[in-house]
């Protein structure tokens, strides 16, 4: 639910209700000092009535003033104190009747007690009243739409830099070196969201950085012992008389140090890539970096067998030499690997698309896990699972596109910029 | 042929000369900065096997110390640092040769006596062996008078052999050597074999004593005495 959903719902009832009951009141409220008026107009109608009475000693002749009806009749009920009471009143050919004040007196002339009702409708009030209503309401509705829209109105704006931050921590990318500049709010706890998402995001960052430069300086420093390593088993092999069982331990020692030797290697380079060291880009002639490399492949396809078709365009792109050369490499290394004898591979370079296409087992790899890193397809593979990361990597740090697809025993890495 | 190995790791640098004097080199060792200049300012090697990082300075500085000296000294960086900045630094700076840790000491043998070959015989030199002769400069090999035909990557492979006689060398060595580690050929072997098997048939055919012996499991051996 929004927050203007929410806000709205809690508000809106009350602002109903409170404006229903205050329309309410100040109906019953306007009806009331109408009906006082009313009275008072009674009251000074006694009150002329009664002056009259003494002055000249007689009933005046009844004339109608105004609405206000005036009836004498002979009584013999004293009355202390003038009454005024509600009442109704007939209107000739009106079948309803109507709200009326009446206040009642009495008066003693030349010995004779007097009851004098004077009367008065109450209809002017009673439309005045309901017109009063109907403005209240009309107001009240008008009031209130004002309000919807201005409370939205503001809500927006309050909460703009709300809105704003979370936009900029929706689009917040960790491994970016871009720090994050928080737009300046004058509301204080915005601010002081603010200030704690800028101070998380830029600690995130250095830790993110400070783990890629530990991952870095750890692959340096692990050269150093393994360069130590492997120059003690090379001078363990140049024993005299070195027993064979002894020579096969120092042949998994060997290959044991050389795999360590590549996987520390590759997570270097992946580690450099996502440290932004390659950014020296050039135009690279990628079509005779190409070349190249499947000319240091050939022997090893004729020695497996491996037909070639290749059609190469001549294409440059803007990216970093050493980068590409190891793209290349790697996949022509990943085709050439994952190959059968017998097979085949298919190297096509044009304008802005590198597909390379080789027959191998007849699966298709995992497509959401193949470019991840550590990925074999089997346990017991020789490599270590980083070549296709770091095609990966190397793609997008080159703004380049790589796809895999598999169709019957054909696996294709189609690579576009 | 004198060398002077500066490298701050002991052990490293222990095996290194080690492996080294056997091929009749004459190594001494600089473990700093300060020690290195020294022994360079002292004396004249043929060769410098010098590391980047040091205690005490930086290898490229001393590269540079080195140069302003004017001394014809080769050198060859060996770097726990991959990057090309760093090779194309090192190389920029006058050394003649770059190799990354770990490397296999063949490894660095062979690049040894390719800069000592380059700078001091002027590429003009002949290597001789028994009756082998290689001509470095013309790339032919005699097996008494007669000729051989090697192909490149033989022709590799007999120089690499040849500049570490007597030593095993694995099959791992050879590979990364004649073809880069990154081929990804690491435990394929058959390729191997059959280059060696072409070198020995071509060399054993001419009449040649079989300089080449297998070592069970681990690889081969270039045996000359």
């Amino acid at each position: 639910m929004k927050l203007i959903v929410k806000y709205n719902r809690a508000f809106f009832p009350v602002i109903i209700i409170l404006l229903l009951i205050f329309s309410f009141v100040s109906y019953l409220f306007t009806k009331k000092v109408l009906q006082d008026e009313v009275d008072e107009s009674l009251v000074r109608t006694e009150y002329r009535l009664t002056q009259f009475i003494d002055a000249h000693q007689e009933l005046p002749v009844m004339v109608s003033f105004d609405d206000v009806r005036i009836t004498i009749e002979p009584t013999n009920v004293p009355m202390s104190v003038r009454q005024i009471i509600s009442t109704t009143l007939s209107v000739p050919g009106r079948a309803k009747n109507h709200p009326a004040r009446v206040l009642i007196f009495t008066v003693k002339l030349k010995g004779v007690l007097h009851k004098i009702s004077v009367l008065s409708p109450l209809e002017g009030v009673k439309t005045l009243t309901k017109t009063l209503l109907l403005i209240y309401l009309i107001s009240f509705c008008l009031a209130f739409l004002i309000l919807i829209f201005i409370s939205r109105w503001i809500l927006k704006r309050i909460w703009a830099p709300f809105y704003n931050s979370l936009k900029l921590v929706k689009e917040f990318k960790i491994d970016d070196n871009k720090v994050i500049s928080f737009p300046v709010t004058e509301i204080e706890e915005f601010k002081e969201m603010n200030h704690n998402f800028e101070s998380a995001t830029t600690n995130a960052q250095n830790d993110y950085k400070r783990l890629k430069e530990f991952t870095e300086n750890a692959s340096h420093e692990i050269q150093t012992p393994l360069a130590v390593i492997r120059s003690k088993l090379n001078l363990l092999a140049q024993e005299d008389h070195l027993k064979e069982s002894a020579s096969l331990l120092l042949e998994d020692a060997f290959d044991a140090v050389t795999k360590l030797t590549n996987l520390n290697q590759s997570l270097l380079l992946l580690a450099k890539i996502e440290n932004n060291q390659f950014l020296n880009k050039i135009k690279v002639n990628l079509s005779e970096a190409l070349e190249a490399i499947i000319h240091r492949y050939q022997e090893l396809w004729q020695n497996s067998n491996i037909g070639l078709m290749s059609q190469i365009d001549p294409v440059f792109v803007h990216a970093h030499n050493d980068l590409m050369d190891i793209l290349l490499n790697n996949l022509i290394s990943n085709a050439t690997r994952h190959n059968v004898v017998g097979g085949q591979i298919s190297i096509r370079l044009e304008s802005g698309r590198l597909t390379i296409i080789n027959t191998g087992r007849h699966k298709a790899l995992d497509p959401d896990q193949l470019f991840g890193r550590f990925y074999k397809e089997s346990a017991n593979s020789n490599h270590n699972g980083l070549g296709l990361a770091i095609i990966k990597e190397i793609c997008l740090a080159s703004s380049f596109s790589v796809v895999y697809k598999y169709n019957e025993g054909m696996h294709t890495f189609c690579l576009e910029w | 042929m004198k060398l002077l190995i500066v490298e701050d790791d002991k052990q490293l640098s222990e095996s290194i000369v080690k492996y080294l004097r056997q091929n009749n080199f004459l190594c001494d060792v600089a473990q700093d900065y300060q020690q290195a200049e020294d022994k360079l300012l002292d004396s004249d090697y043929d060769c410098v096997v010098l590391d980047i990082t040091l205690p005490g300075g930086n290898g490229l500085q001393l590269l540079a110390r080195l140069k302003s000296l004017n001394k014809s000294d080769g050198v060859i960086i060996i770097s726990a640092k991959h990057a090309l900045a760093d090779r194309i630094n090192g190389l920029g700076s006058g050394a003649d040769d770059y190799l990354t840790k770990p490397f296999h000491l063949a490894e660095l043998s062979a690049r040894i006596d390719a800069i000592i070959r380059r700078r001091f015989f002027n590429g003009k030199h002949v290597i001789t062996i028994k009756h082998l002769s290689v001509n470095i400069t013309d790339k032919n090999v005699k097996i008494g008078e007669d000729y051989i035909e090697l192909t490149r990557k033989e022709y590799e492979l007999l120089l690499y052999f040849i500049s570490n006689q007597n030593k095993v060398i694995t099959k791992e060595a050879i590979i990364e050597h004649l073809w880069g580690y990154d081929v990804g050929l690491s435990n394929n072997y058959d390729f191997l074999y059959a280059h060696i098997k072409n070198l020995r048939k071509k060399m054993f055919f001419e009449g040649s004593t079989d300089f080449i012996q297998v070592i069970y499991g681990l690889g081969y051996k270039f045996t000359t005495s």
